[in-house]
């Protein structure tokens, strides 16, 4: 069955070669070019998957995902933004995962499949960023359970870092792919519910904020 | 920047009165015994000693040091480099030297001034007239008017009654006691009468000063964000026009137009240019394989630090493997992933290419032994190549950070 999905990007030639991109594979449902009119499309369309750009004109990507209240549906970053703290504030948001926009289709078509199961999605960048954003040592009231990557979910997203599929990575670890999947989970999770100040600290100083 | 006295001063004297612009903790009043301090190269007390002692036996070295204070120029260190015009006062060899040297020229001075101010004006207009001279170096010395700080406002308001004292000392002590009060208000009634008048215009000339010189720092950021824009965006965008039935030149034109773009924006390594970091040097280094060999290199890049010479030879290696990776594998994308920790440097090149069995690499290819194995056994780390045909190819670099 065809995933339905919803096109969130604030220009036209981008939701246009995506949707040509995926050709017939899934049923593009709706697209929105700004926050209100995505938050009423998704509400009136109901997809499984959204495609959220990260920058959107009246609020960008976060406010989509805090605007939709009750809503089966769930979000995958896709941009071309550099900046971490966006990305890791659309993740904090509720979106199931982050790529970029130089993926190849295939491996959209694996993501979207992917979050639409409700696994994690990382891109080696997202990785990057989430090892970078809780390697800082925190300071105050650390909660070992939601503020430290236990050594496996680091071993995990430095292979993902470095380029592995997930299936890759249970090869390697000789662990199976839903271990995998389970700790890249963990790892959005942790990153959702962390209260942990230095993720803002951390955009601070590399002068993203 | 200069200030207009400094200006003034480089018309009329010249480089050979140029010192050290000194920093604001460096100086005691106007910075002018610790300029000549720094410039002949010996400790700031002793000059300030002079300039005291010359003072109080005469009062020339209030005139010298006023006298300096206004014609000195300045010139600039604060971009290592020293202006063309300035010209170094040789210096004596030794530092014992140099301060018999300095000793002897105060004695000299202090002679001098015994004998040369016993004539001329008398104490009663000398020492008045030092003093509100005095006030007024002390309250003009503050610079920025920055009255949080309360040792600038100190100095300030010292220096101000310091003026006060001067002038009602000089009255008293030439025409009487009993005009002073008199006089003083008469001098306090004039003076704010000027301030009333003059004060308004003042206010409104610096105010037009900074409007202007605001406007004209956006007019430079827009003029330097259209040339930025220029060179590179639209550059790209007519190339792209010219080349738009060559996929892959239009994507690699776009591809390096958006990294150029982004860290530009973003600023990465906008600063780090002089000094360059990890993180600089591996973005830099995927973006010039990516364009060389014209397959898209992915950078991540975890923690960053200074480049030391060990870890440029760790980039030379990882350098080698992409371009191995790019040429010879055969997979769309190179993945780099760099990690700079505490303890040690890892970049990781990994490409999901045709792979290879290292037992079949010819001798005379020299590229994996050498330039990856050999280099990073040299720098003290050392490089492990996981491949299999059909598997792709993994570059593994370790380097251990050795804690000084």
């Amino acid at each position: 069955m065809k995933r339905r999905i919803v096109l969130v990007d604030d220009h036209e030639l981008v939701r246009a070669g995506v949707r040509s991109a995926l050709g017939e594979r899934v049923e593009v449902v709706g697209e929105a070019g700004d926050v209100a009119s995505a938050i009423s499309v998704i509400e009136a369309t109901r997809p499984e998957v959204v495609l959220l750009d990260v920058h959107l004109p009246g609020g960008n990507g976060p406010a989509v995902i805090r605007g939709l209240t009750d809503t089966p549906a769930r979000f995958l970053a896709l941009s071309v933004s550099d900046a971490a703290l966006d990305v890791i504030e659309v993740i904090r948001a509720g979106a199931r995962g982050y790529v970029t926009k130089a993926i190849s289709a295939e491996e959209l078509l694996d993501a979207i499949e992917r979050v639409a199961a409700g696994d994690a999605v990382f891109s080696p960048r997202l990785a990057g960023f989430v090892l970078d954003a809780f390697a800082q040592q925190p300071v105050a009231a650390p909660d070992p359970e939601l503020d430290e990557l236990t050594l496996r979910e680091q071993e995990v997203l430095r292979l993902l870092a470095r380029g592995y599929a997930y299936k890759e990575i249970a090869h390697r670890l000789s662990i199976s792919v839903k271990t995998v999947e389970s700790h890249a989970s963990a790892v959005l999770r942790k990153l959702q519910l962390s209260n942990r100040r230095e993720l803002s600290r951390w955009a601070a100083e590399r002068r993203l904020i | 920047m200069l200030c207009s006295m400094t200006e003034f001063g480089t018309a009329t004297l010249g480089p050979l009165w140029q010192v050290p612009r000194l920093r604001a903790n460096q100086r005691w009043l106007g910075g002018v015994a610790a300029a000549i301090a720094t410039e002949v190269g010996v400790a700031a007390l002793p000059i300030r000693l002079a300039f005291v002692l010359l003072t109080l036996t005469g009062g020339i070295g209030l005139a010298l040091y006023a006298s300096a204070w206004l014609w000195f120029t300045y010139h600039l260190r604060s971009k290592g480099q020293v202006s063309t015009a300035y010209l170094p006062v040789p210096k004596a060899l030794s530092p014992a030297r140099r301060q018999l040297g300095l000793w002897l020229v105060v004695a000299g001075l202090l002679v001098l001034s015994r004998r040369l101010l016993t004539f001329g004006v008398g104490d009663a207009t000398l020492w008045p007239v030092s003093l509100a001279a005095f006030g007024m170096l002390l309250a003009w010395s503050s610079g920025k008017m920055n009255w949080s700080a309360p040792y600038e406002l100190l100095r300030a308001v010292g220096g101000l009654l310091l003026v006060a004292a001067g002038v009602v000392a000089f009255i008293a002590l030439n025409f009487g006691a009993s005009v002073a009060p008199k006089a003083l208000l008469v001098a306090t009634g004039a003076l704010s009468l000027v301030v009333v008048v003059v004060a308004p215009w003042l206010w409104r000339a610096a105010s037009q000063l900074s409007e202007e010189r605001l406007k004209r720092t956006r007019a430079d950021e827009r003029a330097e964000l259209a040339a930025h824009l220029h060179d590179s965006v639209l550059q790209t965008l007519s190339l792209i026009q010219q080349s738009a039935d060559d996929r892959n030149v239009t994507v690699q034109l776009a591809r390096r137009q958006e990294r150029e773009l982004r860290e530009w924006l973003f600023g990465r390594s906008g600063a780090a240019t002089d000094a360059p970091s990890f993180r600089a040097a591996l973005e830099r280094l995927g973006a010039e394989v990516e364009q060389l060999h014209g397959v898209p290199v992915e950078v991540v890049v975890v923690g960053d630090g200074p480049l030391d010479s060990r870890a440029s030879a760790a980039l030379g290696a990882a350098r080698e493997a992409l371009v191995n990776a790019a040429r010879h594998s055969g997979a769309p994308r190179v993945d780099m992933y760099g990690e700079f920790g505490p303890e040690r440097l890892e970049i990781f090149v990994r490409d999901t290419g045709r792979g290879f069995e290292r037992s079949n690499v010819p001798e005379d290819r020299r590229g994996l032994s050498e330039s990856i194995v050999g280099r990073m056994d040299r720098a003290g780390g050392s490089a492990s190549i996981l491949s299999a045909p059909g598997k792709g190819c993994e570059v593994a670099l370790l380097l251990p950070r050795t804690t000084p």
